[in-house]
């Protein structure tokens, strides 16, 4: 009974400690966000009935970050079709220091940076979720130059991001 | 749902995608319910999978036990509990105290009771601040659910006041509640409900203008039929007026897209068209042995006044990092401008040559702007890397285009200099001027001059610098100091060879370092140097 008792606590602030990280880690595999915040849930639930010898809080956020993709997988109910390997390499990468903190504190540092025109266009697709239709018409731009001004913004976001992590 | 697929994921892309989400989307998580094991009745664990396909969600809050017979047992949704000044006791399913400053997600049910020992201020969820005194017992009455964008949430709660008195502000009124009353609080999201707000607000517009129009289509049916008895049973729907807005661009994607919404194309390609062939008419003139007719020479500034003016915006948006020249071999800008130039001169682009014009164009664009986010140290090599790129895209560009739309672009006596609008070399007569000399030594004392009057040089810096000036110049390739040609040496108009001016750039670039690495500059000379932008071509006499 105490073992439980000292075990609930244990999860209970190792969710206080990745909650985050393991909601984004589940997002960038794919999550949609109530989903993930579902599968948040599940991965702590799992994490309090399992036994776990814990050697700190990396090894710890590998092993959410474990259970949370193979919950997803089982989700998609197609194994073959997310390579976990690879979205664990590319995580620990850029994100494995601090569950993503650093990466996002970038991005907003270099989303600030981008030209006003990528900006604004950028806010529109993720703050209102617009079409590349709406866009367009809000910048006298066709679909197709939406499209690019988007990719374009992204491709400047990743290399200022690596720039400011490195 | 973003699916997971065969093809490689680019997991990079994916994090960035969902990065943004985060940061611009404010897509966050919601709190999480309490980990705790609950005491009995035996818990049942809702399935994941069970969850999903019943798309019973709740946001901000989360609703993880039922009960093993649930209609006995009474749902609980976890609120958001604000404490700013004093404390909250809370108890029932949620036994729990709250000390100001704190915010606490609970899972709350009908029942439950929250008391405040000493005056306390405090929210629930995005309601309204509420004021406690001492003494004061609540009790949940009631919990309103409702679908937010799929998911439920808690939209309003009722509070009994059990004991002593509830007071908030609203607006500028005032309101209480006393033992006995009940309060309802609106827990929507003040977000929400503006975006809500808003594409209400869009709508009515909408609206309003459907309406504006209808009214303007039933006054055009009046005018022309009069006889008509109800015109609403004749009425036909005007066609739509042209749009301000639409895109007028062939090509475009760019951060200056906006600043050539008002160019009228037709002027520009115009323009150039008949500049192409006034400056083949000039320049043959003067290979002949005469001079540049002063007509020619008019008409040739008249439409470089109106190519000006048209692309004024995109000029001084480029001016500091490129240069007047570079705002017109921005890619974007001049695609467009060949586009209407090749119309302008009967060899309009085909809509095939559009298609591959595109892929090139953003492929540049997007380098283009990459490099503008790029530091490359010094004025000189951010300047280089812009040229070197814009003469890959005008090489691209042109192997999409046939014989007679590149003669339509490019007059052949000036093939090869830097006066082509179409080539990459055009950016660099910004920012060169040619240095007649003999010798390297007379090339290496004209830019020693040069530099020791930008930079502010004096005594013993001065010398160093003239060194390393001197002993730069004596390695420079031989391609910079080959005879200048006869268009290079009229001196006026001003000819360079492209490839002169190009390698000569390269070297200077090379100078620039060589120069921050060996000479004790102060912080304003480096400055200077770093800024330095004046590119001295040799033209050996």
């Amino acid at each position: 009974m105490e073992r439980a008792a000292s075990q609930h606590r244990d999860v209970t602030a190792w969710a206080q400690a990745h909650r985050l990280e393991i909601w984004r880690y589940l997002r960038y595999l794919g999550c949609e966000a109530h989903l993930a915040d579902d599968l948040v849930q599940e991965v702590f639930l799992r994490a309090m009935r399992a036994a776990f010898a814990d050697r700190g809080p990396r090894a710890r956020a590998a092993w959410l970050r474990a259970i949370a993709g193979n919950l997803y997988r089982q989700h998609l109910r197609g194994p073959e079709a997310l390579s976990l390997d690879e979205a664990e390499a590319t995580w620990q990468a850029r994100c494995g220091d601090d569950g993503g903190e650093s990466y996002v504190h970038a991005l907003r540092a270099c989303v600030g940076e981008l030209p006003p025109r990528l900006r604004s266009a950028l806010d529109m697709r993720y703050a209102e979720n617009a079409s590349r239709e709406v866009i367009g018409a809000r910048l006298a731009m066709r679909p197709d130059g939406v499209k690019s001004l988007l990719r374009r913004a992204r491709e400047l976001l990743r290399r200022c991001i690596e720039r400011r992590l490195s | 749902m973003r699916e997971a697929r065969c093809e490689p994921v680019d997991w990079d892309e994916r994090l960035l995608e969902a990065s943004l989400e985060e940061v611009l989307g404010g897509a966050q998580p919601r709190r999480l319910a309490h980990i705790r094991a609950l005491p009995s009745p035996p818990r049942r664990r809702r399935s994941v999978a069970l969850a999903s396909a019943a798309a019973v969600v709740l946001v901000g809050l989360a609703f993880l036990w039922w009960g093993s017979r649930p209609s006995e047992v009474t749902p609980r949704f976890d609120l958001t509990l604000v404490v700013d000044r004093g404390q909250l006791d809370c108890s029932g399913s949620a036994a729990t105290t709250l000390t100001a400053p704190s915010t606490v997600a609970l899972a709350l049910a009908r029942g439950d009771r929250i008391s405040a020992p000493i005056d306390t201020e405090f929210r629930v969820g995005h309601a309204r601040p509420l004021r406690a005194v001492a003494g004061t017992q609540l009790e949940i009455l009631d919990m309103k659910t409702k679908n937010s964008r799929g998911a439920v949430v808690v939209g309003a709660i009722t509070l009994g006041v059990v004991a002593g008195t509830l007071s908030w502000q609203l607006m500028a009124a005032p309101g209480t509640a006393t033992a006995g009353e009940r309060v309802e609080l609106d827990l929507s999201d003040p977000a929400e409900v503006a975006m809500l707000q808003s594409e209400l607000d869009r709508l009515r517009e909408e609206n309003d203008e459907l309406r504006q129009a209808a009214r303007a289509g039933r006054g055009a049916e009046r005018n022309a039929l009069a006889v008509v008895e109800d015109p609403d049973d004749e009425f036909t729907p005007p066609e739509a007026p042209a749009d301000p807005q639409a895109p007028s661009l062939v090509f475009s994607g760019s951060d200056v897209d906006d600043l050539l919404a008002d160019v009228d194309w037709e002027v520009v390609g115009g323009a150039v068209a008949d500049m192409v062939q006034l400056a083949e008419r000039g320049i043959t003139a003067v290979l002949a042995g005469g001079d540049l007719p002063m007509d020619q020479l008019a008409q040739l500034q008249m439409h470089n006044a109106m190519l000006i003016e048209q692309l004024a915006g995109v000029v001084e948006h480029n001016l500091e990092r490129s240069g007047e020249n570079g705002a017109f071999n921005h890619p974007v800008v001049a695609a467009n401008t060949i586009e209407a130039t090749l119309a302008a001169a009967d060899q309009p682009l085909s809509s095939d040559q559009v298609a591959a014009l595109t892929k090139v164009v953003e492929y540049y664009t997007a380098l283009d702007d990459s490099q503008a986010a790029t530091d490359y140290g010094s004025k000189m090599a951010s300047i280089l890397a812009q040229v070197e790129t814009r003469r890959q895209f005008f090489g691209e560009l042109g192997q999409l285009l046939g014989d007679e739309q590149r003669a339509a672009l490019h007059p052949p006596t000036l093939e090869g200099y830097d006066m082509d609008m179409f080539d990459g070399d055009f950016m660099l007569r910004y920012f060169s001027r040619q240095v007649f000399v003999n010798t390297p030594a007379d090339y290496a004392g004209e830019v020693s001059r040069v530099l020791g009057n930008d930079l502010r040089l004096e005594g013993a810096v001065a010398e160093q610098v003239q060194r390393v000036v001197a002993d730069w110049s004596t390695r420079l390739p031989g391609s910079v100091f080959e005879q200048g040609t006869a268009l290079e040496q009229l001196g006026t108009p001003r000819l360079l060879l492209g490839e002169r001016t190009m390698e000569t750039a390269r070297q200077q670039v090379e100078l620039i370092k060589q120069l921050m690495q060996s000479v004790p500059l102060t912080a304003q000379q480096r400055d200077a140097l770093r800024r330095w932008e004046r590119l001295l071509v040799p033209v050996p006499r």
